[in-house]
């Protein structure tokens, strides 16, 4: 995808990983709060154009990787790159080019929105208020009000008025549908699509996988402050186990949907079957089909459960840091399962051996 | 007034500086009011602080004579309540500048614009300078209008000395809970540690009026350069002003190092 804020000097995609090409660029990334981990040799690389998912469980340590980004807070050893700039050296021209909405939100609240606006504008230079108010309207975003008085759903708006406000190169959003109702969150995924076909790039961080599903390109998961994988949307979604439940009206088709691959746990309970099943839906709605299906319904997945079925192995294993920068080639998802395997077998010698072992929890 | 940080801090302000400004011109009108009726018993005033235990005289009165109008403002006005108000309004106004906007959260989103630690520092330093000015200014002229009223005659040059003294002292203190505040980002500290310090270093002074050991001390009481309990009829030394200027300047310094390095709390 052409994208004129990046320039000429960006080199195809799949050249290794050069500071130039991406519009975020993280080497080793580390950051200890004291002793407590926030994040750990984070290598991290986001091409231009791309809206690209920052997935995790609370505490995974996204917020944290945002913060250094922005200069909010500093390394405790590595560097992070972002748009060309070194975000210890050259935070003012970063930031001049990135629109943020934080996670713990908190705006002027003495002030109406409109206010607070113009206020984070003027440190601009002044945006475009016309596209501005287009960006209020299309949110349903009240500007008049005070924001102490505004809902946290409100306020929430107001921040991503703020942050697409001056068409900035890059969007870092932290969890930025907190709060939003079904109706903005789908207009919200419509900016961030727009944004990105106008060939500006979008950092989201957020610890739902729908919503990564719906609104990323490419998925980066991190857990205990590691980076464990990078890899596409789609390949995601086909690997995704959901938890269904399907009610009949007769005998179920217990047999046909105990041999479908992909299916565990299956659970008859009169005419309603219970089990999880992982892979695209298309085969079993096929099966069932056949008999007459009363409901059926199919809860997604929470984050445990996918960082299980993709992770169980390597998160009681070594690696996780190998697997995470292997994956990071753009074609290299299969290579870093199959390295990561490799690694939990103990047949990889070199990096994968000595990489240290994550110090985290199952938390199930 | 939404533009840039100190325009913002001034807006935000604009009430509070209304009402301190209101509320100095009221305790002068009452104090220029009452001191007609303080001559007529002067000699009974001063025969009253006479009969005052020594160390009272001595430590927070000094050469208090009410029987003199440079005596009877230094006592009413310079010797206790302008500092007490202005270090109030000094230290507050420091220690929310940065470290009440950390805690208000809103930090995150201001420094997330295109502008630095030091321009928001020095920004937010800017107010504080402004606001404390604007007292200084604010008592001058009441002081002037009230003591003509009053029939006092202290001349302007005399008043103009105590103000500046004053709204030195005030930038010093509110300097110090600025530099606290951006250092650590927590207000209360902020508040805590210069209001803490204030009151140590008054005492000091105070003191080393009455106890000879503590006497080569008050060189590092900030309110021995105020002038004590009598900064009108001090006269103007170039060490005073020097002193006072120079710990806000260090202070503002530390503040802009300090905040310049740290994490910005979350």
């Amino acid at each position: 995808m052409p994208c004129p804020t990046v320039g000429d000097a960006r080199a195809p995609r799949g050249e290794g990983r050069a500071v130039v090409t991406a519009v975020i660029y993280t080497e080793k990334l580390t950051k200890y709060y004291g002793r407590q981990r926030g994040v750990v040799d984070l290598d991290l690389e986001v091409p231009a154009g791309e809206v690209f998912g920052f997935l995790g469980p609370n505490g995974a340590g996204k917020t944290t990787t945002i913060r250094l980004l922005l200069d909010l807070i500093r390394p405790t050893s590595g560097s992070a790159t972002v748009l060309g700039h070194h975000s210890r050296h050259d935070g003012v021209e970063l930031r001049r080019r990135v629109g943020y909405v934080p996670g713990e939100l908190a705006l002027y609240s003495q002030l109406t929105g409109a206010e607070n606006l113009r206020f984070f504008a003027s440190l601009r230079g002044g945006v475009d208020w016309t596209y501005v108010d287009e960006l209020a309207e299309r949110l349903g975003c009240d500007l008049g009000r005070r924001v102490r008085d505004l809902s946290t759903g409100n306020k929430r708006k107001v921040a991503v008025v703020q942050a697409f406000m001056h068409r900035p190169a890059l969007l870092i959003l932290d969890e930025p549908t907190a709060g939003l109702d079904p109706l903005v969150q789908h207009e919200f995924y419509h900016l961030l699509g727009e944004a990105s076909a106008t060939g500006q790039t979008v950092f989201l961080s957020s610890h739902l996988l729908p919503e990564m599903q719906r609104a990323c390109d490419r998925v980066a998961f991190v857990r205990d402050g590691r980076l464990l994988a990078v890899e596409d949307v789609s390949a995601v979604a086909g690997r995704a186990v959901h938890e269904v439940e399907l009610t009949f009206a007769g005998p179920p088709p217990t047999g046909p949907i105990g041999a479908l691959p992909g299916v565990s746990g299956l659970v008859a309970d009169g005419e309603r079957l219970r089990f999880r099943y992982a892979g695209p839906f298309d085969p079993l709605v096929k099966l069932v089909a056949g008999s007459t299906v009363l409901s059926l319904t199919s809860r997604e997945p929470d984050l445990e459960d996918v960082f299980l079925t993709y992770y169980g192995d390597e998160l009681d294993g070594h690696g996780i840091g190998e697997a995470g920068a292997l994956a990071l080639t753009p074609d290299g998802t299969d290579d870093a399962a199959a390295a990561a395997e490799d690694a939990e077998r103990g047949e990889t010698p070199g990096p994968a051996a000595n990489a240290p072992a994550p110090n985290h929890q199952r938390g199930l | 007034m939404l533009r840039g940080v100190f325009l913002k801090s001034l807006r935000d302000h604009r009430r509070a500086l209304i009402w301190w400004s209101a509320g100095l011109c009221a305790f002068v009108a009452m104090e220029c009011a009452i001191y007609p009726s303080v001559r007529r018993s002067a000699v009974g005033l001063d025969q009253y602080v006479k009969n005052l235990p020594e160390f009272i005289t001595k430590a927070f009165l000094g050469s208090i004579d009410f029987s003199t109008p440079p005596g009877f403002v230094n006592a009413e006005v310079f010797s206790f309540m302008a500092p007490l108000l202005f270090l109030v309004f000094a230290v507050g106004t420091g220690a929310r500048s940065i470290a009440g906007e950390e805690e208000a959260g809103t930090m995150d989103l201001l420094l997330a614009g295109p502008v630095s630690r030091r321009r928001v520092t020095l920004e937010k330093f800017a107010f504080v300078v402004l606001g404390v000015a604007v007292l200084s200014i604010v008592l001058f002229a009441a002081l002037l209008v009230g003591t003509n009223a009053a029939g006092m005659h202290l001349g302007a040059a005399s008043l103009a000395r105590g103000c500046l003294l004053l709204g030195l002292l005030g930038l010093a203190f509110g300097s110090l809970a600025f530099a606290v505040g951006a250092a650590t980002g927590r207000r209360a500290l902020a508040t805590a540690v210069s209001g803490g310090l204030a009151v140590a270093l008054y005492l000091l002074n105070a003191l080393s009026q009455l106890a000879e050991g503590l006497r080569p001390f008050r060189v590092l009481s900030l309110f021995y350069y105020y002038g004590g309990a009598a900064p009108l009829t001090r006269g103007l030394r170039a060490a005073d002003l020097s002193v006072l200027s120079l710990t806000t300047a260090v202070l503002l310094a530390v503040a802009l190092l300090a905040f310049t390095r740290r994490d910005v709390r979350a």
